[in-house]
C-alpha cells in the first residue's frame, strides 16, 4: 500500500468521483487500444496505461473519507483489475482478506454477501487465473469449509449453490483421474432458469469430455429448456453439445442442423455482439461467463461447419458428399480471418491484452484441430502418401498417426503393433484413441495367425488384448456407438470363421450364433443390395452411417453367410467389387474380385469373368508391384 | 476355378488378411471436439460502477489550477511493483514497431495526469511474467 506522509496532499482538488473516472478512462482506453499491442513497446504502453488505473484505485483506497460501501466497491474494481491484467495474486489476496477482516464487524445481509464474493474471488477466480495444483488443493479445502457453514454465514439464496458449484469444479481440477458427479438437485435455485442451465451445460460438457455416457433424464431436461428463459447464447450452447453427443454416436445429424438454421432465423441478432452471458446468482450479486468458442455468431458459423466435417467425415471418398474436402479449408480460412479481426479492431468489443491472448490461442488450437481431420482424410484417400511430419501435432495425435503410418507399410507389422501398444499402455490416452490401437492390434495378429505367422506367441498376446477391449469398451460412451460396435462385431466374425482366416480362433456354438445374429441385424439394415424397406423398428438403430470400408464388410460377411440365391449375390459382388475402387483398398478390392469371378464362373456369366480376370489382372500388378 | 489372376503370388486370399495393412480408417477419432467447446471459457465478476456521488464531479476540471497530479511510485516495497502478463502470442522488438499513440484521445486532465507521474520511468519498472496463463479454465 502506499502510504507515503506527502500523499493525501496529491490529488487534491479532484473529487473522488472524478479520482475514479479517471481511473476508469485509463482502463477503458487501454482496451480500446489492446488489439494494437503488437509489440514490446507498445505492451509497456498499454501496460502503462493499466498502471495509471490501478495506482488511481489504490490511492482512493486510501483516503479518509469514504463509506464503507465505497471502499467495498474500490477494492472489488481494484482486484478485478489486477486479476484480469497482472500475476500480482500475493496482493490481490492480501486486499481481500483486509476487506473480509474489516466486514466482521458488521453484520447484515449485504456485508454477508460482500464477504462471501471475496471467498468466491479467493476460492475460485485466483486458483483457476494462477493454474497449479497446490493453490487448487487450498482452495479446495477452504471451499469444504464454506460449505459447511450454516444458513445464517452461507445462505441457500444463491450463495450455497455457487460455492457446490466452486466445490465441483474445484474437486474437478485436483483428483483429475476420478469422475466427479455434480448433483443438479442440491446445485439447483428454484426459478433462475439460467443459472440451472448453466450448471447443467458446464456438467454435461464435463461428461462428454471425460467421453462418459450423459444420463438420458438430462438430455431430456436439456430438451424442456426454451430460449425465452435461458437466453440465446446458453441456448446455443446446448445445441452445440446436443449436436457433439450426436457425432460422438454416429448419428445422422441432419435434423439438428435443421433445428440450428431456424434458431438462428429467430435468434441471429442477438449472437452478434458477445459481451458474455451475466447470470444473476443472487438477486444482488451477478456472475459473468465468457465462452468466445461459441456465444457470437460468426464463431458458431465456424465450429457447425467444423462439427460437420468430422460427422461427414468418413464420406469423403464420395465426391457428392464429400463435405469436410470443401468445408476444412473454409474453417481454416474463417479462423484465419477471425485471427486477423480481433487485432484489427473492428470487433466492437473492448477487452484487455489477457482476454485478446486467450482468444488467439484459442483459434490457434483450432486450426490444429482442423490441421489433424484433413490428416486423416489424407489417410482415407490417398494412404499412399501418408506422411506424419510437417506437422504440428499433439503428441498423442502424433502418436497414434505414426503407428498408422508403420501399419501401412507392409513388413512393418511387427513395428506397428509395438508402437499401437505404447498407446493401449498409456492410461493418460484418450479412450477412443486407446481402442482404436486395441482394434487395429486385433486385426494385425489374427491376420498373423491366419498366415501362421509366430501362432503361439500372437495367440497369446491377442488374449490380452481381446480382454482390454472387453474392458475398455464397457467404461467408454463408445459402446453406445453403433459403428464402432458393428466394427468389432465385424473383426469377431472375420478372425472366427473360415473362409474369411484360414486359422479361425476357437469360439463356442453359442457365441458364434450371437455374435452371427447381431451381423445379420447390422447385414439387414445396410443392405446395399435388394434391401428392403426398414419396417421394424429395432432394426433402425443398426441402420448405420456410410463409410466405405464398413459397408463393404458388412455387405461381404452378410453376402457369404445369409444370402442362398445366386442372383443376388452376383449383385452384391459386383457392386462390391465396384465401389471398393471408390478408396484405395486394394487387398480388399482383390478379394471381392476372387469372389466375384467365382460367382460369375458358377453363373457361367463369361462376360464378367472376363471383365473381372482382366481387373483383378491389373490389380495383381499393382500390388505385386508395391510389396517388392 | 481352374487359374486366376494372383494364384501364386503372396497377395493375401482371406479377407482378415487382406486387413493387416488397412487401418480401420473409418473410425474418425472425435475426442477433441467437446474439449474445444470449453476450454476457453471464463468466469469473472462485472465491472462496479463508480461508487462516488456524481453531483461532486468537478465542473472544468481542465481549468484547475494548482493540482498536483504527482503520486510518488513507492518502489522500496516489492509487493507493491506490477507484475503483467507476457502474452503468448509473438511480439515484435526493435525500431519499426509501433507506439500506441495512447495520448491521443485522453482527456487533457487525464494527460497532465501521464505527464506528472513520469510515465517512462512507470514504464521502465514494469515487470512481465515468466508464465503465461491466458484464461480461468473451470472446466
Amino acid at each position: 500500500m502506499i502510504d507515503s506522509p506527502s500523499f493525501s496532499k496529491t490529488l487534491s482538488g479532484l473529487s473522488h468521483f472524478d479520482i475514479y473516472q479517471l481511473s476508469e478512462e485509463y482502463l477503458n482506453h487501454a482496451h480500446k487500444l489492446s488489439h494494437h499491442v503488437s509489440s514490446k513497446e507498445s505492451l509497456s504502453e498499454y501496460c502503462m496505461l493499466i498502471s495509471m488505473s490501478i495506482k488511481l484505485l489504490q490511492y482512493l483506497k486510501i483516503q479518509p473519507n469514504l463509506t464503507l460501501d465505497q471502499e467495498v466497491a474500490v477494492t472489488f474494481q481494484l482486484v478485478n483489475v489486477l486479476i484480469d491484467e497482472t500475476m500480482n495474486f500475493d496482493l490481490i489476496e492480501s486486499e481481500l482478506q483486509a476487506l473480509k477482516i474489516k466486514l466482521i464487524n458488521y453484520s447484515n445481509m449485504e456485508t454477508l454477501a460482500n464477504r462471501l464474493r471475496c471467498d468466491f474471488i479467493l476460492n475460485y477466480q485466483i486458483p483457476f487465473a494462477k493454474g497449479n495444483k497446490f493453490n487448487f488443493k487450498v482452495a479446495l479445502r477452504n471451499c469444504k469449509e464454506i460449505n459447511q457453514m450454516d444458513n445464517t454465514h452461507l445462505p441457500s439464496n444463491g450463495w450455497r449453490q455457487l460455492f457446490k458449484y466452486v466445490e465441483w469444479a474445484l474437486n474437478v481440477e485436483v483428483h483429475q483421474k476420478k469422475v466427479h458427479y455434480l448433483d443438479l438437485t442440491q446445485i439447483r435455485i428454484d426459478g433462475n432458469h439460467s443459472w440451472n442451465a448453466f450448471t447443467t451445460l458446464c456438467f454435461v460438457n464435463y461428461l462428454l469430455i471425460q467421453r462418459l455416457e450423459v444420463p438420458s433424464d438430462m438430455e431430456y431436461i436439456m430438451k424442456t429448456w426454451e430460449v425465452g428463459n435461458i437466453g440465446s447464447k446458453l441456448y446455443v450452447w446446448k445445441l452445440i453439445l446436443e449436436l457433439v453427443i450426436m457425432i460422438y454416436k454416429d448419428e445422422n445429424i441432419t435434423s439438428k442442423l435443421n433445428e440450428f438454421n431456424s434458431f438462428f432465423k429467430e435468434n441471429k441478432k442477438s449472437l452478434i455482439l458477445n459481451n458474455g452471458v451475466f447470470l444473476s446468482v443472487t438477486s444482488t450479486f451477478s456472475i459473468r461467463i465468457q465462452l468466445p468458442s461459441i456465444f457470437n455468431y460468426k464463431d458458431i458459423k465456424n465450429i457447425l461447419l467444423l462439427l460437420q466435417s468430422v460427422s461427414y467425415l468418413s464420406n469423403c471418398y464420395d465426391t457428392n458428399a464429400n463435405y469436410s474436402t470443401v468445408f476444412l479449408p473454409k474453417v481454416l480460412k474463417t479462423t484465419e480471418k477471425l485471427m486477423k479481426s480481433l487485432f484489427s479492431g473492428d470487433t466492437g468489443v473492448h477487452e484487455s491484452v489477457r482476454e485478446l491472448d486467450c482468444k488467439y490461442e484459442w483459434y490457434q488450437t483450432l486450426t490444429k484441430t482442423c490441421h489433424f481431420y484433413q490428416t486423416w482424410e489424407k489417410l482415407i484417400l490417398q494412404p499412399s502418401s501418408f506422411l506424419t511430419k510437417n506437422l504440428s501435432l499433439d503428441e498423442e495425435e502424433k502418436s497414434v498417426l505414426k503407428s498408422i503410418a508403420l501399419q501401412l507399410t507392409k513388413g512393418q507389422e511387427r513395428e506397428a503393433i509395438k508402437k499401437y501398444n505404447e498407446i493401449i499402455n498409456q492410461r493418460s490416452m484418450p479412450n477412443e484413441i486407446r481402442m482404436f490401437a486395441l482394434l487395429n492390434t486385433y486385426t494385425i495378429l489374427t491376420a498373423l495367425i491366419s498366415r501362421n505367422e509366430s501362432r503361439q506367441e500372437n495367440l497369446e498376446m491377442l488374449g490380452g488384448i481381446t480382454d482390454q477391449m472387453e474392458k475398455l469398451f464397457s467404461k467408454t460412451d463408445l459402446r453406445f456407438n453403433p459403428v464402432w460396435h458393428c466394427t468389432i462385431t465385424v473383426l469377431w466374425i472375420l478372425s472366427h470363421f473360415e473362409p474369411f482366416t484360414k486359422n479361425p480362433l476357437p469360439s463356442t456354438e453359442e457365441q458364434k450364433s450371437a455374435y452371427l445374429d447381431i451381423l445379420k441385424k447390422y447385414y439387414l439394415a445396410n443392405k446395399l443390395v435388394n434391401a428392403d424397406p426398414i419396417k421394424d423398428s429395432n432394426l433402425l438403430s443398426f441402420k448405420l452411417k456410410k463409410s466405405l470400408l464398413l459397408q463393404i464388410l458388412i455387405n461381404y460377411l452378410g453376402g457369404r453367410l445369409f444370402e442362398t440365391d445366386l442372383e443376388t449375390i452376383c449383385l452384391l459382388s459386383s457392386t462390391l467389387f465396384r465401389i471398393s475402387k471408390k478408396q484405395p483398398m486394394d487387398s480388399v478390392q482383390y478379394i471381392l474380385g476372387l469372389w466375384h469371378m467365382m460367382n460369375s464362373t458358377v453363373s457361367m456369366n463369361a462376360k464378367e469373368i472376363a471383365v473381372t480376370k482382366a481387373r483383378l489382372e491389373s490389380l495383381t500388378t499393382a500390388l505385386e508391384s508395391r510389396s517388392l | 476355378m481352374s487359374s486366376y489372376p494372383g494364384e501364386h503370388s503372396n497377395i493375401p486370399k482371406h479377407m482378415l488378411e487382406a486387413l493387416e495393412n488397412q487401418p480401420l480408417n473409418h473410425l474418425v477419432p472425435k475426442d477433441g471436439l467437446a474439449t474445444l467447446i470449453t476450454s476457453n471459457i471464463s468466469l469473472g465478476l462485472p465491472h462496479q460502477q463508480n461508487p462516488f456521488d456524481p453531483s461532486t464531479a468537478s465542473s472544468e476540471i481542465e481549468k484547475i489550477e494548482g493540482i498536483n497530479l504527482h503520486f510518488p511510485e513507492d518502489t522500496t516495497n516489492p509487493s507493491n511493483q506490477l507484475l503483467f502478463r507476457r502474452p503468448v502470442r509473438h511480439l515484435e522488438s526493435g525500431g519499426t514497431s509501433q507506439s500506441l499513440q495512447f495520448d491521443a484521445n485522453l482527456s487533457p486532465l487525464a494527460k497532465k495526469c501521464l505527464l506528472a507521474n513520469n510515465s517512462k520511468a512507470i514504464q521502465e519498472n514494469i515487470k512481465y511474467s515468466k508464465d503465461i496463463k491466458p484464461s480461468p479454465i473451470p472446466i
